[in-house]
């Protein structure tokens, strides 16, 4: 349809570009759309939840058990699985409105693109599974295609909207395989031991003074011995310096000079917290996401 | 004499900041430049990896649908022989389209026959791999709308003055885009 306007305009290179470009434009601002139909806007994301409802659908135990099996996931192995469930898809295709939804709500964390989004459409009974960079090797397009012939569309047949989402979690959970809870992969989990640990910064502020001391104590010694550099001698003129004597600095003080200068103060300390203390769900929810990206991977399908 | 002094000094000053404007605006193209031809190399990637699906479907086929599986082993054969693509030769592109686009019509008219064989249909291996066209499809989508997007933020940078003056000092051009027209690039429609 764009297309045909610009031949009506004569083909010319100027409005191939200028139009695009300026629908575009309009696009960003939410009041043209970018195709010659109508385009589903894609919903500003609630940041405190891996579950996201166009419309309030499942009953609120459901929700949260699908919610903490994510949430237990991401914290283990820093995938960002969401389930989002859509109302209608107005005109659009389920994998292509799935892409943009991934991508403007930028699942998975940066560089790793470990995202998954699990999308339902409702009232069209379409679903669309769309996989980040990062996890596409464990989740193929072929599996994404046998999650929802075997786990969602059998129970959406039946009307289970609850069950098909926990056997579709389930059968991704297994595909991907997160065995150990290491708090080192997820983010939120990582944010939380670097609070944890810099708590343990600040008690053994007595030792780093200790560090901070010796260069100190090393200073004035060297400015102590500097000052006798030169023994006196008595001699029978009276006391005067001893030039051939010592060189006013031996062993010991290199070693307190070489620790003034190699500079231990700058070293950050592990307290003794460590990892214990938040392997509870408990300790806060969903961070947020990473931004990652997505290629197009992953597939469809309709009950 | 402090005069022209002072005019000299203003004539430097405006010259180093041309310069370093003139750098700028420089190093800024040649990232955009950077970033149309990753997205390319991108546009590649998925289309070959289309490509790499094809032995697998062809071997899966023959074994109910011989006469189609030979026909769509000939027109890769074909198609297959794409070489680099220089992405700033618009022929080169609409070649490299045209190309891809009847490799398209052939899988489309595939999956279309595959509907008459119910064997076929049943089969794992050809659902598992229709999956996989599906998916690379959705990827072609996507990677060649980042590649236009690539491809209209360099040429807006460059079309635009006074950038135009350092681009065609560089002697840098405007890429070309995908042809919109796309009659023969429907995406294999795999339906149940």
């Amino acid at each position: 349809m764009i297309w045909d306007l610009i031949h009506f305009f004569g083909g010319s290179r100027r409005i191939a570009i200028a139009v695009p470009a300026v629908l575009s434009a309009l696009c960003s601002l939410g009041i043209a759309p970018m195709s010659g139909h109508a385009a589903k806007v894609v919903p500003e994301y609630p940041p405190s939840t891996l579950v996201y409802e166009e419309k309030p659908t499942l009953n609120p135990e459901n929700f949260k058990r699908i919610e903490n099996y994510l949430l237990r996931h991401e914290r283990a192995t820093g995938d960002q699985i969401v389930i989002a469930l859509f109302q209608g898809l107005e005109g659009e295709t389920p994998s292509g409105y799935a892409n943009r939804v991934y991508a403007s709500w930028g699942l998975g964390e940066k560089g790793k693109d470990n995202g998954l989004l699990v999308a339902f459409f409702l009232i069209d009974k379409q679903v669309a599974i769309e996989v980040g960079y990062g996890l596409e090797h464990v989740v193929t397009d072929a599996f994404s295609k046998r999650v929802i012939d075997t786990a969602i569309v059998p129970q959406m047949k039946k009307g289970d909207l609850n069950a098909a989402i926990l056997s579709a979690i389930e059968m991704i959970f297994v595909e991907i395989e997160s065995p150990v809870i290491d708090p080192t992969k997820s983010k939120a989990a990582r944010d939380e031991l670097q609070q944890l640990t810099e708590f343990g910064n600040k008690v053994p502020s007595l030792v780093v003074l200790f560090f901070a001391l010796i260069p100190l104590l090393s200073i004035f010694l060297i400015i102590y011995r500097l000052r006798y550099a030169y023994e006196l001698d008595y001699q029978s003129k009276g006391w005067r310096p001893n030039r051939k004597g010592r060189l006013g600095f031996d062993l010991l003080d290199i070693f307190l000079i070489l620790g003034a200068l190699s500079g231990r103060r700058g070293r950050s300390h592990h307290g003794g917290f460590g990892g214990g203390g938040f392997g509870g769900g408990s300790g806060g929810g969903f961070g947020g996401f990473g931004g990652g990206r997505s290629g197009g991977g992953g597939a469809s399908g309709g009950w | 004499m402090k005069s022209f002094l002072i005019a000299l000094g203003v004539f430097a000053l405006v010259l180093v900041g041309g310069i370093s404007w003139g750098i700028g605006v420089n190093n800024q193209l040649v990232g955009l430049d950077e970033g149309v031809s990753q997205s390319w190399s991108q546009v590649e990637n998925v289309y070959q990896r289309r490509l790499d699906l094809i032995p697998n479907l062809v071997a899966t086929v023959k074994g109910y649908a011989k006469h189609e599986a030979e026909t769509l082993e000939k027109v890769v054969a074909e198609r297959a022989k794409v070489g680099r693509v220089e992405i700033n030769n618009p022929e080169a592109l609409k070649q490299f389209q045209a190309k891809q686009g009847e490799l398209s019509s052939a899988l489309s008219r595939l999956m279309v026959v595959s509907e008459q064989y119910p064997d076929l249909k049943a089969n794992q291996n050809f659902r598992d791999l229709q999956a996989q066209l599906e998916g690379t499809e959705n990827r072609i989508t996507v990677e060649r709308m980042r590649f236009t997007e690539a491809v209209k933020a360099y040429n807006t940078t460059i079309r635009k003055f006074p950038a135009s003056l350092i681009a065609s000092f560089r002697n840098m051009k405007e890429k070309p885009y995908f042809d919109a027209k796309e009659g023969a690039d429907v995406a294999p429609k795999v339906e149940f």
